[in-house]
């Protein structure tokens, strides 16, 4: 049909390391709150590579003009409720070991962003 | 209207740069200062005069330029960078200099500006504000910058090296300084 097919090889500027530095977070421990094995994945997205997925879950959003938590409806909930689990987990671990001002700041930071998806959860129980 | 459109997408001789196309969408100014040390050096990119987007020091080891050309090569690229900032050949250590004319040759290559400012007018911008020493000036940038508060070295003794954190904080200021008289 169309010739001008977005090259997938093609390295995609995006904030995704910008986002992380500012909460203290390493690679690994983003990957652990994102479920994953290894930190690869995170790796590769914030060098703007293999962001397949996330462009079609974009390209969705633009074509219906729709945000992606209204066309994936059941998803953010989902997500949010393990990665709650993954961050009480997180945050005891890290407060077992020694609190220097790094694990301090990580910890601060997970506190919020567990009371920011908690709140989030009523806005879509509203929904 | 709608016809006139696809009629302008579709038309053969009208091709899609992808090039031209990200430059329409990113209008944003991103410079990049880097400040070099015997190590290696010290980044920080700024986008807009507002924000930081990424900081951080890279050890080059044994002053390798094809280390150096290779790490500087992937943040003028993937960051987008229109213009590179540091600090100029004048005073500094052979192998800093030889390094700083490997930065324009790798700035020249990718059609970046890059533009030098001595430590003078750093002083200049900053001793108003009542920092005269680096560590001063780190201090006062964590302040104005609190992402890169994690950053920040413990005061160094003087029988102590210096910490190789501090050239992110010496790169800091060779941006704000740069923005400051800009403005």
């Amino acid at each position: 049909m169309c010739n001008n097919y977005i090259r997938m090889n093609e390295k995609i500027f995006n904030y995704t390391k910008t986002c992380r530095k500012k909460t203290g977070l390493s690679r690994k421990e983003v990957a652990y709150l994102f479920g994953m094995k290894s930190d690869y994945f995170i790796c590769k997205t914030e060098q703007g590579n293999n962001i397949s997925a996330i462009y079609r879950a974009i390209a969705y959003q633009i074509l219906f003009d729709k945000k992606i938590d209204m066309i994936f409806a059941e998803l953010p909930k989902k997500v949010g409720l393990q990665i709650i689990k993954r961050i009480a987990k997180l945050s005891i671990e890290l407060e077992t070991k020694h609190q220097s001002a790094a694990t301090k700041r990580k910890l601060k930071f997970l506190d919020a962003a567990a009371i920011n998806i908690a709140t989030n959860f009523k806005k879509y129980e509203n929904k | 209207m709608r016809l006139q459109l696809i009629s302008l997408l579709i038309s053969k001789n009208m091709k899609i740069n992808n090039e031209k196309l990200s430059t329409l969408i990113l209008d944003k100014e991103r410079t990049l200062s880097i400040s070099l040390t015997y190590r290696g050096f010290g980044f920080l990119i700024f986008e807009n005069g507002k924000t930081v987007i990424d900081w951080g020091h890279a050890s080059v080891f044994n002053h390798n330029p094809e280390i150096f050309e290779k790490r500087i090569n992937t943040l003028i690229e993937y960051n987008q960078v229109e213009s590179v900032l540091s600090y100029s050949t004048h005073r500094r250590p052979i192998q800093i200099q030889n390094n700083i004319c490997l930065l324009k040759k790798i700035c020249k290559r990718h059609g970046v500006k890059v533009k030098f400012l001595t430590s003078k007018n750093v002083a200049d911008v900053f001793e108003p504000f009542g920092a005269y020493t680096k560590y001063q000036r780190a201090r006062l940038i964590v302040g104005y910058l609190p992402d890169l508060s994690y950053k920040l070295p413990p005061k160094r003794k003087p029988w102590q090296g210096e910490d190789m954190r501090m050239s992110i904080f010496d790169a800091a200021c060779l941006a704000l300084s740069y923005l400051y008289t800009k403005r």
